[in-house]
């Protein structure tokens, strides 16, 4: 099975005072075991997180910029909450800048709070020295079918 | 309210072709490379006397040109195509067997140059025309249907009809040496054309075309404009065409003006890759970039050098030293450059990316660190200003010194190579998965 991010944005839903609860429920039934599900929200929505844990949910957010929260919800279990990125159909170097992009800008990276997956098409060859450069830790699992699974984290 | 999506793309399909298709070119190259290299050696003394014209030189320049540059280009075209496309290769099988008729067509037709044999020059250059036709073809039929389409796109698909041309035209020199009449009049005009659709057409078009995706790839380069490759990729095609319509209407003026325009192509290129490289994110530019750049300013310095020379006056050594300067300086040391980046690459791909830990995995640096292609890198460089200072100013000594350097150069680098392929292994893993 390969892992797909389901994104949902439901900032103008908020911005409009209504309730997504419908949408976002809807988008998780359609969920596969290995997918990822995004939502793009205007603040860190506490409840549904909790709501979503008890289904079996674990969770990651970032702070994308103010007013703009992304929370991701996926099943697999890990030891620290993890991000994850889809670069399956970005060009090169597009992935490699794009991974280091969101090291640099999200504290919760370097501080060894969050752990970063990337879903590529190839093993990301080039990212490796910069990693090792910037003190992170990382494993690569190459799924087969055009996923490579590279988890990247800081030791604390 | 955006709704429910998978915006990065969610499934797509693995683009790059097998190991063994590009690995098999690519190793032929290398090859190619050493034979070279001990055959410039060896032809040292004939280049210092002048003697370019002789069947060994005109072997010579093919082993270099067909035997280790188109050999090389081959192998990485199939693989980057499909990185900077995302399109897969069509026809596979096809373009697997056309590398044996290329290796048996090459080979012959340059051990017929070093002999004269017409009756082999015609059989083998035959066979090798077909098999570049057949790249040409597949490369052409592939990335018609790439959804990116950029000026890459044109730089990579004009290269490949320029590279057919140049090839029509060589087979038609080879035709016209069996006695056929009008082409017999103006092979002068041909060996020109082609020379000029293989050098500034082909390999010109492609090296450019490229380095506007493996420049960033390999210095992690983002945010900067594409504006001017558009200008290169004008300037370019109006230098090739206005060239050869200088070389067929007999004009200097026709000749003067398009190597103008020809410095503004390196020009414009060389500002490209230059804010590329300023927007990069790695710290350091590695040797194998350093001589991508370097590269682009020979390039520059030999249109610079043909300008003088149709200034000047138009005697047969400065017209060698223009098209060796852009031959090896611009050429080869692009492809050298990048050879250090793309076969490691490509081995370590193979062997060690399905499951990598830090301080479990070798990384790329671990087969070959790219510090280490400095003495073969700058020992070229330095051997073909000094190549070109001898041929120009016709001074024997200097131009066997410079051959010997750059031999001993290319040597290394083939080592090198050969280290990082590691022959046993690759010989294991060709046949292996066929």
């Amino acid at each position: 099975m390969l892992n797909h991010l389901v994104v949902l944005d439901v900032r103008e839903f908020l911005q409009a005072k209504q309730d997504p609860f419908e949408q976002i429920m809807a988008a998780v039934a359609r969920l596969n075991e290995e997918d990822v599900f995004e939502l793009h929200a205007t603040f860190c929505p506490d409840p549904m997180i909790k709501k979503l844990m008890t289904g079996g949910f674990r969770h990651a957010w970032l702070e994308w910029e103010p007013e703009h929260f992304v929370v991701q919800f996926y099943k697999e279990a890990t030891d620290l909450p993890t991000f994850h990125i889809d670069n399956r159909a970005l060009q090169p170097p597009e992935p490699l800048v794009r991974t280091l992009d969101l090291l640099s800008n999200h504290k919760p990276f370097e501080a060894g709070e969050m752990a970063l997956e990337i879903w590529n098409l190839h093993a990301p060859a080039l990212l490796f020295p910069e990693l090792d450069e910037r003190d992170y830790q990382y494993r690569l699992v190459d799924e087969g079918a055009d996923l490579v699974r590279v988890r990247i984290w800081r030791d604390q | 309210m955006q709704g429910v999506s998978s915006p990065r793309g969610g499934i797509a399909t693995s683009q790059s072709p097998p190991f063994t298709l590009p690995m098999r070119y690519l190793l032929l190259g290398v090859v190619g490379f050493g034979v070279f290299a001990l055959d410039l050696a060896w032809q040292s003394t004939a280049l210092g006397a002048n003697r370019t014209w002789s069947p060994g030189v005109v072997a010579l320049t093919h082993t270099l040109t067909l035997g280790s540059l188109l050999a090389f280009v081959m192998g990485a075209v199939y693989q980057l195509t499909t990185v900077a496309f995302l399109i897969p290769i069509r026809a596979l099988r096809v373009a697997r067997l056309n590398f044996w008729l290329y290796a048996v067509g090459a080979t012959g037709l340059v051990v017929s140059m070093a002999q004269w044999w017409l009756v082999g020059m015609m059989v083998f250059g035959s066979l090798t025309a077909v098999s570049i036709y057949l790249y040409a073809g597949l490369i052409a039929w592939s990335i018609a249907t790439a959804k990116t389409r950029g000026t890459m796109l044109w730089f990579v698909g004009l290269a490949h009809l320029y590279l057919a041309v140049a090839v029509t035209v060589a087979w038609l020199m080879i035709v016209s040496l069996q006695g056929g009449g009008f082409l017999a009049g103006v092979i002068e005009k041909l060996l020109w054309t082609h020379i000029l659709f293989a050098t500034g057409g082909f390999f010109t078009f492609l090296v450019m075309g490229f380095s506007f995706k493996l420049v960033p790839m390999f210095t992690l380069a983002h945010g900067f404009s594409g504006a001017r490759q558009t200008w290169t990729l004008l300037f370019a095609n109006l230098a090739l065409w206005g060239l050869v319509a200088g070389v067929w209407v007999d004009s200097r003026l026709w000749l003067w003006g398009a190597g103008v325009v020809g410095l503004a192509a390196f020009v414009n290129h060389g500002m490209t890759l230059f804010e590329i490289v300023k927007k990069r994110l790695r710290k350091v530019v590695e040797v194998p970039l350093k001589a991508v750049l370097a590269a682009a300013l020979v390039g520059m310095g030999a249109v610079a050098l043909l300008l003088l020379q149709l200034g000047m006056a138009l005697q047969a050594p400065g017209w060698q030293g223009v098209v060796a300067l852009y031959v090896m300086g611009w050429i080869t040391l692009s492809v050298m450059g990048f050879a250090y980046k793309i076969v490691p690459f490509l081995i370590w791909n193979q062997r060690f990316s399905k499951n990598v830990e830090k301080n479990k995995t070798p990384m790329i640096a671990d087969l070959l660190h790219p510090h280490h292609a400095r003495p073969a890198l700058w020992g070229f460089t330095l051997g073909l200003l000094l190549l070109t200072v001898g041929t120009m100013a016709d001074w024997f000594f200097a131009t066997v010194v410079a051959c010997v350097l750059i031999s001993l150069s290319i040597l290394v680098f083939c080592v090198q190579m050969l280290i990082v392929i590691h022959p046993k292994k690759v010989i294991k893993e060709l046949t292996a998965i066929d």
